[in-house]
């Protein structure tokens, strides 16, 4: 480690412009206008207070978004562990062509959210989508995949599942590979069985990888936007709604700046809330050296 | 007697590796299977004529093969337009996010300052706030200095998330290379920028490729700041070109197709000819954390 010289600071100068005009700065911008209430057409801008965080706190559809929004995240998340962890364990097991599967496993999340809601979108149709073409040639009965508020969030969390399942996959399957098998070898002389073997070295050893990929999977689908766009537009009613599609609704719609400057400083501290825990670590572990 | 025994053990022996081979790949199929069939039914469906497209008992292989809907995407829809737009502003975002991040994360990793705790939270805190808290005011911010609906605001936007992405990538791939070759150069009376330049860049390049790729990627893929950014359709990049293909209204799912093919093809080719440094960009923050 060498002392800080002017060199540091000439580095450092583009990446410190950049962050100051186009983060801190909107940021604060962000939380300013959050206290007004602002018309751009009318050229209306007047400080408010808290009205706007009382009366999003008062609106209904908002709880209505902010419940969407964590059962989103919680079951998407859930399964997307459960499954990653299933198929790396899988392929971990000495399976040939490692590389080749890999990739195909990898390909889902590298495709744009976009071309991946709409390829769904079309496999959802109710008459003409495969899905429920599928469904009957086994005997049951079609289902309204996009426009029943049972069903709804559901295909949603289920195409989220699609795509990110392999995000989980490829952590939990680069950190099985990492552990020396010499590890397992020495418990199998003491005569470990092959549970005690991964409840005593491979789930403790994946413990990091696991908890940064819960952590980055929690953040960003939290900010889930795209695939609720394009499959549902928020609806039927507001059963798909969530947080990000209602503070674009009200910023982007109905053009209530302030308002909708308030529901993303609530948003942001709901993220730090929920992922406090993770980020101290994540922070505390970082490569700071 | 003896020999036919363990012949037999032989045999059983053969006999259950042959079944757990076939219980294996049997598996491995069906990740196969779920990983791209959603990927082939849009292929499939980019290759059928709008009839076929509609039929209520969906076709596994186009009947009647026809490139009608790439043709009418390129010329009724202008479809190569909006491609050079998503190059142009992914490219040159990424440019520029990797350039002004591999300074930042050099400095960050090789030398100590007041503030450099601070800096670092920060940049973490950019990667966890949601995109739509920074829509709203940058989108002002645009609008005050008359760059909305221009390819410039997305750069700078994209910047602004890439960034952070790439520095905090870049940091583990610069700590990777041995302090110690730095100072024997100095030794030599190479000067910073010069051992920056000459030593320690090309050692990194592969980490610097493999950030570009996601950055890059990141760009390709953003759907949120370029519907809210650019409103002509002729500045469009390509999720938000695929999206308005299919509307309440208006539902082109032929030419969607063959756009969704197109939109994947970069990603295709990065996974087959960088899958190694993919994976090592994929997993770093989360293995090592």
């Amino acid at each position: 480690m060498r002392k800080a010289e002017k060199i540091t600071f000439l580095f450092l100068l583009p990446t410190l412009i950049i962050l100051i005009l186009l983060t801190i700065y909107p940021f604060f911008y962000a939380l300013y206008i959050s206290f007004r209430e602002i018309d751009l057409l009318k050229d209306y801008n007047i400080f408010v207070g808290f009205k706007n965080y009382v009366r999003i706190l008062q609106d209904e559809t908002f709880w209505v978004a902010l419940f969407n929004t964590v059962k989103f995240v919680f079951f998407a998340v859930f399964f997307e562990f459960i499954l990653g962890m299933i198929f790396a364990l899988f392929f971990n097991t000495g399976i040939k062509a490692i590389k080749l599967f890999r990739a195909i496993v990898l390909i889902p999340m590298l495709l744009p959210p976009i071309t991946v809601a709409l390829t769904w979108k079309m496999m959802y149709a109710y008459d003409t989508g495969i899905l429920n073409y599928l469904l009957q040639q086994i005997g049951l009965q079609p289902v309204e995949w996009l426009s029943s508020t049972k069903w709804a969030l559901f295909s949603i969390v289920f195409t989220d599942i699609w795509q990110w399942t392999p995000f989980v996959f490829l952590v939990v399957l680069a950190s099985l590979q990492s552990i020396p098998l010499e590890l397992y070898e020495s418990a199998k002389v003491f005569g470990a069985n092959t549970m005690q073997c991964f409840r005593n070295i491979t789930l403790p050893l994946l413990k990091p990888g696991l908890i940064l990929a819960l952590l980055l999977r929690t953040i960003d689908t939290f900010r889930v936007f795209d695939k609720m766009y394009t499959l549902t537009g928020g609806g039927p009613g507001n059963a798909t709604e969530t947080i990000t599609f209602y503070i674009y609704r009200h910023g982007f719609k109905y053009f209530e700046t302030g308002y909708s400057a308030a529901a993303a400083i609530l948003m942001v501290l709901m993220i730090l809330l929920f992922s406090s825990g993770y980020l101290k670590r994540a922070i505390s572990t970082s490569d700071l050296r | 007697m003896v020999t036919t025994k363990s012949h037999n053990q032989t045999m059983n022996f053969n006999h259950k590796l042959l079944i757990k081979n076939i219980i294996k790949y049997f598996f491995a199929g069906i990740i196969v299977i779920w990983s791209l069939f959603p990927v082939y039914w849009m292929l499939n469906n980019s290759f059928k004529n709008r009839v076929e497209q509609f039929s209520t008992t969906p076709t596994f292989f186009p009947h009647d093969f026809t490139l009608e809907n790439y043709v009418k995407l390129f010329t009724d829809l202008e479809f190569h337009k909006v491609l050079s737009n998503s190059l142009i502003v992914s490219v040159t975002s990424t440019l520029i996010a990797v350039a002004v991040g591999a300074l930042a994360a050099y400095s960050l990793s090789r030398f100590k300052f007041k503030g450099k705790w601070l800096l670092m939270v920060w940049i973490l805190m950019v990667r966890v706030f949601p995109p739509v808290t920074f829509v709203i005011p940058l989108y002002s911010i645009m609008g005050k200095i008359h760059l909305l609906n221009t390819r410039t605001a997305l750069i700078l936007a994209y910047i602004v998330f890439n960034l952070p992405f790439a520095i905090w990538m870049l940091i583990s791939f610069f700590n990777e290379v041995p302090i110690e070759i730095e100072e024997s150069a100095m030794v030599d009376g190479s000067t910073h920028w010069n051992t920056f330049s000459k030593i320690v860049f090309p050692l990194v390049l592969p980490g610097i490729a493999a950030t570009a790729i996601f950055t890059f990627m990141m760009g390709w893929n953003e759907f949120l700041y370029s519907m809210i950014f650019i409103q002509t359709p002729e500045l469009t990049t390509v999720p938000v070109g695929l999206a308005g293909l299919v509307t309440e209204y208006l539902v082109l799912w032929g030419p969607m197709s063959a756009g969704g093919v197109l939109s994947v093809i970069p990603l295709i080719i990065f996974v087959i000819f960088m899958q190694d440094y993919l994976i090592k960009g994929l997993t770093l923050g989360a293995v090592k954390g």
